[in-house]
């Protein structure tokens, strides 16, 4: 559901997520299904080339570690990667009250 | 066919990957990671493996989907930068076929002798300035053309380590370099397929014009140098045979590929 509108968005997101603390991708698809209430449920393989994305771009880190018995890449927010957070949630938050005032005034 | 639908599904993806090695390989890596973990989820949620299996990848989307976010990523070296790479890695098999042949002079001078090797030189006209550095760096020999002899063989033995080493480190240079940048698929495939002929030529070339000259000096006199010649023909011609079955190793295995590639 949604999975087409999420596409411009997901980097934020995933942004958000990693925010809290560091995960790796699967507990970053939980994370988003279980805050977006399964609302978006989009290709978790698409998630990794999004996190390798952001990583090239400086906005996340990651290493190899093993979590669960398993070997994971955990992410992590870097420093830039925070302030690229806040632009966008700036962002969004604005186009979000934008999009809201016109919805009301339908009402 | 994988009857576990997470190894066809990694097995899938690979065959669509198109990006380097090294990012193919830790996409793979995460998504197995990702796959076994769903897999487990749905299995403490009572689904038997082989479902819960099915559940993992059907979570994960179609594997093309995937292989084309990841496509999305790659930024593909520029094509002259991987001819390049294939030149240095040419040229690096050079210096280590030479360096190996280098290197062979000296077991092989156990059993035949300096002379095989540098024999000529024992006719060569030597200054007396010449002749006392000379016995001054091999005072084990007691005339000047001994010690030109051992001279020249230290070097060429000297010689082969130092174009061994230097080889192998370009080598693994330029074997780090396309494993982290040079995306696969069937550019990489020709280029290598490309490099492996162009050995072959190298080295059979190399062989064509050494083999005959260091077996007709041989026979004539192995005691006349002609076995630089010899050597370095035979090292040559085993070379030119190696690439030339690793060529034909890499134009089976694009064959074999082709089908899936489109």
């Amino acid at each position: 559901m949604w999975a087409e509108q999420l596409k411009g968005h997901l980097d934020v997101l995933l942004l958000s997520i990693l925010s809290r603390r560091p995960a790796h991708g699967y507990a970053v698809a939980e994370t988003l299904k279980e805050r977006s209430r399964g609302a978006f449920a989009l290709a978790e393989g698409t998630l990794y080339p999004a996190l390798h994305r952001l990583e090239e771009e400086g906005a996340l880190r990651s290493r190899w570690a093993t979590v669960g018995g398993r070997r994971r890449r955990v992410y992590a927010l870097t420093r830039s990667g925070r302030a690229s957070l806040n632009r966008e949630a700036r962002g969004w938050r604005t186009f979000a009250a934008g999009v809201r005032g016109v919805l009301e005034g339908l009402g | 066919m994988s009857a576990d639908p997470i190894t066809a599904y990694l097995a899938e993806l690979r065959g669509l990957l198109r990006g380097s090695p090294r990012d193919n390989g830790r996409l793979l890596l995460e998504l197995e990671a990702h796959l076994r973990d769903a897999q487990a989820t749905a299995v403490a949620q009572g689904l038997v493996a082989l479902d819960a299996a099915e559940v993992a990848v059907a979570r994960v989307g179609a594997a093309a989907t995937t292989a084309a976010a990841a496509e999305a990523n790659c930024h593909v070296p520029a094509l002259s930068l991987r001819v390049m790479a294939q030149a240095l890695r040419l040229g690096a098999v050079l210096l280590v076929v030479l360096g190996l042949n280098g290197l062979l002079g000296e077991p092989l001078s156990w059993f035949v002798g300096m002379d095989f090797f540098f024999g000529d030189e024992r006719t060569v006209a030597v200054s007396p300035q010449r002749c006392a550095q000379l016995q001054r760096l091999q005072p084990a020999q007691a005339t000047c053309n001994g010690a030109l002899v051992e001279h020249h063989f230290g070097e060429y033995i000297d010689n082969g380590l130092l174009a061994m080493v230097l080889g192998v480190v370009l080598l693994g240079a330029v074997r780090a370099w396309r494993f982290r940048f040079e995306p696969v698929g069937v550019e990489r495939n020709l280029l290598e397929l490309a490099m492996g002929l162009a050995a072959v030529v190298q080295f059979s070339l190399l062989a064509l014009v050494e083999l005959p000259k260091g077996l007709i000096g041989t026979l004539r006199d192995p005691h006349l140098g002609a076995g630089r010649s010899l050597s370095q023909g035979v090292v040559c011609a085993v070379a030119a045979a190696l690439f030339g079955a690793f060529a034909v190793r890499q134009a089976r295995r694009k064959h074999a590929a082709t089908p899936s590639a489109g």
